[in-house]
């Protein structure tokens, strides 16, 4: 942890952002919110604080949703309140004062492949936008390498407004991170986003054009080598299947409904 | 820099350095209502605060980013009433919500509790219990469950309504607590506070948030204590360069095993001779366990310290490791103690790895393995788990003016501690005093001397105040845990169902070092096998083995945990009589209870093994196991629901199965001949008390217990006592809280203290009665209601009574001292149930009612003992289903933190009940036995067994993971 001096500075708006940026190039790190693992072993002598920015918003346009990176998981849980298997996917990230403090942001740096929230949003398709240079990333490239640099963060993480979302997990507890979880998101192409978790390393995503016959193959494969201390992959190929046909069925009764 | 904040409507301005977390500062500031879980993280929530009246974590947020925005901590919620000529509004709602209704145990996370509730109540007046779960969700309790706090919620919740609606008093909701069943199977005499669900003695503190706990105390001139650990489970250091850490400026000392002295010890805080072997030192040349110490540091702030740690250069020579228990016995092992200082206990071979060995043969167990019609064997397993305490180890070490070394210290044990730490420190027993402020959990990991010598060994080279406290991370790696076992089964019976023999042999896994090694495994044949002896016949000569070898494996060493041994015990005991059961087509009751233990038998251990020392047969007069049973299956539904598919199955759900079981148990009241603890009872001018005790008081509320004890005889209130403990300086001797001894052992201690000083007070009231022109006998002169009365009406108070001691005539202070030791250990008795939705698609079992009778003898409080109950329930619970402490080849840790291990939310906690079914156990202070340990016992088998009542998936191996029950279905099919 850095001892020495700080500046810290609270910018009102993106042009004094934009000034402290510059003036201090390669010195600063940004501060997003409250912060599950905090990289304060840096000793870069410049703080910059976000939280006074307008970035803790929820904005639909034109069928996508964009979710501020200052956000935090409980506004997140609030917004989406009707989405009630992302809701509990947030629940299960931790409790009250927990989705208070963390925002999204801080969550997709310190996420791991046990997250509920992030087996979702990888189902989802989400995109991340990172400032300060604007860059546009697949989650699943910002989570696999970019998401640990200090200098940029997450201005919006978005996403398409699925026809549907189901989330199931098998775990040793009701609010215990899952041993397998399960995100299938019906998109507006009638396909299904397929994302499992719940090991320590990335499953791959499965893109399923229907109930396909293929479809437990497919998650054979993508769950070949997911054996790890939590779970064999053997286990976690059975009940993939499980899940599989629980969430196709919840979709099914949503669009039923 | 300057910070400013707005804490509580008030603006402070301080200098920060750096990165500072709010929590720091708040704590820097006397704000020490925000507790440190250790964690950083926000896993545990002790931390809360409201931030723009909303719960957060202040170890998530840089101090910095608290600047504009409002908060508000614990010391704004209310205060006492009365501050003598100043009147204040008293106690928010929520505060006296959570003192009434005995939601405080331990207290360390009763602040972040309160604030949550404040902020959910805030926007929402009546919620519902689903709500206020959720709203508790964030904050984690070790203690209760989170039954008496959610309960406590829903009445603060009442009371506001109350006030902003109505505020008449004659609406006032009722303040009593929700009080649990108390059924009395025994002739029990009428008493006036004994009984009664007393508010806890330290409630009103801990409600504050006042600064109660050993980190709470702001010394000058402070340095911060850091650990450097072995990142190998085997090794020798070969070289150690802490040159470069030493320059480091800020840093003031470092240690290495090179700098100290090499004293062999123990860190088990038990009594003199520690039953054990002597096999660690404060520092080696040999690493045992990833996280076994390596360096100690101290510097100006905890970031110093922690980047001196770095700056340490060791060089390591690895060497071949044991992770697997069964390994350690094998030939050609490699040898985990090696050092020529180790000293032996009873049967320990180091050349062996064997840390201890126990051997039972009770009866003639072969041949009543000849007379069985049937023989059932079967190996089970138990896993490490970790006692989780919310508050971690933390020690305070400096010399007082006197030049004697005072350790502040979160301990269980604080004589034990002084004891061990004198020859470690080379310091003698009277340069050290011992202060045990309030603790914030323990569970057994701080009946251990663990961390005492670091902080000590640093306030010797440094001559300052050294502040150690373990991180979350230290707490898995590097402290201590329940000793995992394999166990072997084998058992005789009848086709009637008649136990012949019983035998168990159990190989328990001690990890590095061999701290309550002995005792504990002792323990898991002695309170287990011991409460079944068979039938008939064999009630009268039971036939019993128990056979243990505890070995040294490279993983962090096992200790002392909440019900000591005696879990590992009845996982597989219950579980095997349960199989056996079915198998003979009996009901599970009907069978543990046929051969059971009754009163009037001997507990068949006592008459064979005594911890290494000389057994004295005891009978066990005390049995309620019966009465439990029936009323637990009366409260769970047992008749209706055992065998009865139509409720196994869940309609619209096909892919789930109810289940229901049970587990019986019997654990111990503190150690006969052995346990031993002192009270001091003074008088005070207005006839208050002060009441000195060694005892510990880690939550259990035994410091309030011991009030009840003295109050009902001295006839005043549990107010009118006031409880110092403990202070090796000032209170007296106890062993500390461990082995349940502290109400049956010191409850008798202060017993004999106050009916000695009572004997005093009514020989007073005699000569007053007298001068009065009555002559009453002091044997005929009761005390009651703060008053000394005569048979016929004439009384005098005893705070003249203390007035004529004190300063009218015949002056003396009325006080009288007295210690205990038991020949007993009554036992006290369990029925545990439970029943369990299993989805049998994917082996994942969910918990849905624990429920527990018990007869713990006398209930002195019985909501603080039903806390105790459903706390112990919630431990209980996680050894059954999810928690455990997986290590890979290397020995490196799975679980570090409280996310990987997890332990249950308020939002996710099974319905929990607790039943008492009262028996008055002479032996102990007004009839009173043991109760804190023995719902560590029964959840684990019960869940084992409603699980293959559900589904007939018969798990062996706890906990019972979703796999597991996933394989066994998978073999069954």
């Amino acid at each position: 942890m850095n001892t020495s001096p700080i500046e810290y500075f609270k910018p009102i708006n993106d042009l004094q952002l934009q000034e402290l940026l510059e003036k201090h190039s390669g010195r600063f790190t940004l501060l997003t919110g409250g912060d599950f693992t905090p990289r304060l072993e840096e000793t870069r002598p410049v703080m910059i604080d976000l939280q006074s920015l307008n970035k803790a918003q929820v904005l639909y346009k034109e069928g996508v949703y964009h979710v501020g990176g200052l956000v935090t998981l409980q506004e997140l849980q609030d917004t989406f309140s009707q989405w009630h298997d992302l809701v509990a996917a947030i629940s299960v990230e931790g409790g009250w004062n927990l989705r208070n403090s963390l925002s999204v942001d801080n969550f997709l740096r310190s996420a791991g492949a046990r997250s509920p929230l992030l087996i979702c949003l990888r189902a989802l398709g989400a995109e991340v936008t990172l400032q300060p240079e604007g860059a546009a990333l697949t989650l699943e490239e910002y989570i696999r390498g970019n998401c640990m640099d200090r200098t940029r963060y997450v201005e919006t993480l978005s996403f398409a407004q699925p026809e549907g979302l189901a989330y199931e997990q098998v775990a040793r507890t009701p609010k215990d991170l899952p041993i397998l979880g399960m995100a299938v998101v019906k998109t507006r192409h009638q396909s299904y986003n397929v994302v499992c978790g719940g090991s320590s390393d990335w499953i791959e995503p499965v893109i399923l054009a229907d109930r396909a016959p293929e479809t437990e193959l497919l998650l054979q494969r993508a769950l070949r080598d997911a054996g790890d201390q939590w779970a064999s992959a053997e286990y976690r190929q059975s009940t993939a299947a499980v899940l599989l046909n629980r969430c196709l069925d919840k979709l099914a009764q949503e669009v039923d409904a | 820099m300057i910070l400013d904040l707005l804490i509580n409507d008030k603006e402070y301005t301080t200098h920060i350095k750096g990165q500072e977390r709010l929590l720091d500062v708040l704590r820097k500031l006397g704000f020490f209502g925000a507790k440190s879980g250790g964690c950083k993280r926000g896993e545990c929530g002790a931390c809360t605060v409201l931030m723009d009246g909303k719960p957060i974590n202040t170890c998530m947020f840089l101090a910095l980013q608290a600047q504009g925005h409002q908060l508000e901590t614990i010391e704004a919620a209310g205060e006492h009433p009365d501050q003598g000529w100043k009147k204040t509004s008293g106690f928010d709602p929520i505060q006296r919500a959570f003192i009434e209704s005995g939601s405080i145990q331990c207290g360390y996370c009763t602040p972040a509790m309160i604030l949550a509730a404040r902020a959910l109540l805030e926007n929402n007046p009546s919620p519902d219990e689903a709500e206020v779960r959720e709203a508790l969700s964030g904050v984690l309790c070790r203690c209760t469950a989170y039954v008496k706090p959610v309960q406590a919620v829903l009445k603060a919740a009442e009371y506001m309504r109350w006030q902003e609606r109505w505020f008449d008093p004659a609406l006032q909701p009722d303040s009593k607590p929700y009080q649990p069943k108390v059924v009395q199977q025994d002739d029990i005499p009428l008493t006036e506070t004994i009984g009664k669900s007393e508010v806890k003695v330290d409630a009103i503190k801990l409600a504050q948030g006042k600064p109660a706990f050993t980190a709470d105390l702001n010394l000058p001139g402070t340095l911060h204590a850091k650990l450097l650990k072995s990142p190998y489970a085997h090794a020798r250091i070969t070289s150690i360069d802490a040159s470069a850490a030493r320059a480091l400026p800020g840093v003031a000392a470092v240690l290495t095993w090179e700098d100290i002295p090499r004293v062999v010890y123990s860190t088990a805080g038990q009594s003199d001779p520690i039953p054990g072997p002597l096999d660690m030192f404060s520092l080696d040349n040999k690493v045992r366990f990833v996280g076994d110490r390596v360096a100690f540091v101290a510097a100006e702030t905890p970031e110093i310290a922690e980047q001196a740690l770095s700056l340490i250069k060791v060089e390591y020579e690895v060497l071949p490791l044991i992770l697997d228990m069964r390994d350690a016995l094998k030939p050609g092992s490699p040898r985990i103690h090696d050092e020529p200082e180790y000293v032996n206990f009873a049967d320990s071979e180091p050349a062996i790895n064997l840390a201890a060995k126990i051997r039972i043969d009770i009866g003639d167990v072969d041949k009543g393995f000849s007379e069985a019609d049937q023989i059932f064997e079967q190996e089970y397993i138990v896993p490490k788990v970790q006692q989780a305490h919310i508050e971690p180890h933390v020690t305070l070490t400096y010399w007082d003016e006197d030049n004697r070394l005072v350790v502040r210290t979160s301990t269980q044990v604080p004589f034990h501690a002084r004891r061990i730490l004198a020859p470690v420190l080379g310091l003698p027993v009277k340069r050290i005093r011992v202060i045990k402020p309030r603790i914030g959990g323990g569970f057994g990991n701080k009946q251990e001397v663990l961390i005492e010598d670091i902080a000590a060994h640093l306030t010797i080279a440094t001559g300052r105040p050294v502040l150690f406290e373990m991180s979350r991370e230290e707490e898995f790696i590097a402290s201590r845990s329940r000793h995992p076992m394999r166990v072997r089964m084998r058992t005789g019976v009848k086709n009637d169902g008649t136990m012949t023999a019983n035998e168990m042999y159990a190989l328990s896994d001690t990890g590095a070092y061999g701290c309550h090694a002995l005792t504990v495994t002792g323990n898991t044949g002695q309170k287990s096998m011991g409460l079944y002896v068979g039938d008939g016949v064999y009630r009268q000569s039971p036939n019993i083995r128990f056979h243990a070898d505890i070995v040294y494996t490279n993983t962090p060493p096992a200790g002392a945990y909440r019900g000591y041994g005696v879990p590992q015990g009845y996982w597989p005991l219950d579980r095997h009589m349960d199989n056996i059961a079915r198998k003979l087509g009996m009901s599970p009751i009907d069978f543990k209870l046929k051969n059971a233990l009754h009163s009037g038998e001997y507990q068949p251990f006592s008459t064979a093994w005594n911890e290494g020392r000389e057994p004295v047969p005891e009978i066990i007069d005390t049995i309620g196991l019966e009465a439990c049973a029936r009323q637990g299956k009366e409260a769970i539904g047992w008749d209706e629901k055992f065998g009865n598919e139509t409720w196994r199955h869940v309609p619209g759900q096909p892919h789930l199965r109810r289940g229901i079981g049970m587990a019986t148990m019997m654990q111990g009241t503190a150690i006969p001949y052995l346990d031993m603890g002192g009270a001091s009872i003074k008088i005070n001018d207005d006839g208050s008390f002060n009441l000195l005790v060694g005892a510990t008081d880690l939550g259990t509320g035994s410091d309030t217990l011991l009030a009840q004890i003295a109050a009902e005889a001295l006839g005043v209130l549990p107010a009118d006592i006031i409880v110092i403990s403990s202070d090796t300086d000032t209170t007296p001797f106890d062993v500390g809280a461990y082995a349940s001894s502290t109400s049956y052992i010191s409850g008798m201690a202060v017993l004999k203290a106050a009916t000695e000083v009572a004997g005093k007070l009514k020989e007073r009231a005699a000569n007053i009665f007298k001068d009065r022109g009555l002559d009453v006998p002091a044997g005929d002169i009761i005390l009651k209601d703060r008053h000394a009365a005569a048979p016929g009406g004439e009384s005098v108070s005893i705070s003249d009574l203390a007035l004529d001691s004190l300063h009218w005539r015949q002056q003396e202070q009325i006080m009288a001292s007295a210690s205990h030791v038991s020949p007993k250990c009554p036992p006290p008795f369990a029925a545990q149930f439970a029943t369990v939705l299993v989805d049998i698609e994917t082996g994942q079992v969910t918990v849905e009612d624990l429920i527990m009778a018990v007869d713990s003898g006398v209930i002195i409080n019985p909501v603080n003992a039903a806390g105790q109950i459903e706390g112990g329930i919630a431990q209980a619970l996680g050894y059954g289903v999810s928690e455990e402490m997986v290590y890979d080849e290397q020995g490196r840790p799975r679980e570090v933190d409280l996310v990987d291990y997890h332990i249950y939310r308020a939002d996710e906690m099974p319905n929990i009940k607790s039943i008492f079914v009262e028996t008055y156990e002479r032996s102990g202070p007004y009839g009173a036995k043991a109760v804190a340990e023995i719902p560590l016992d029964g959840a684990a088998p019960a869940i084992g067994n409603a699980v293959m009542d559900a589904c007939g998936a018969n798990i062996f191996d706890n906990p019972v993971t979703p796999e597991k029950v996933w394989r066994a279905l998978q073999q069954q099919s």
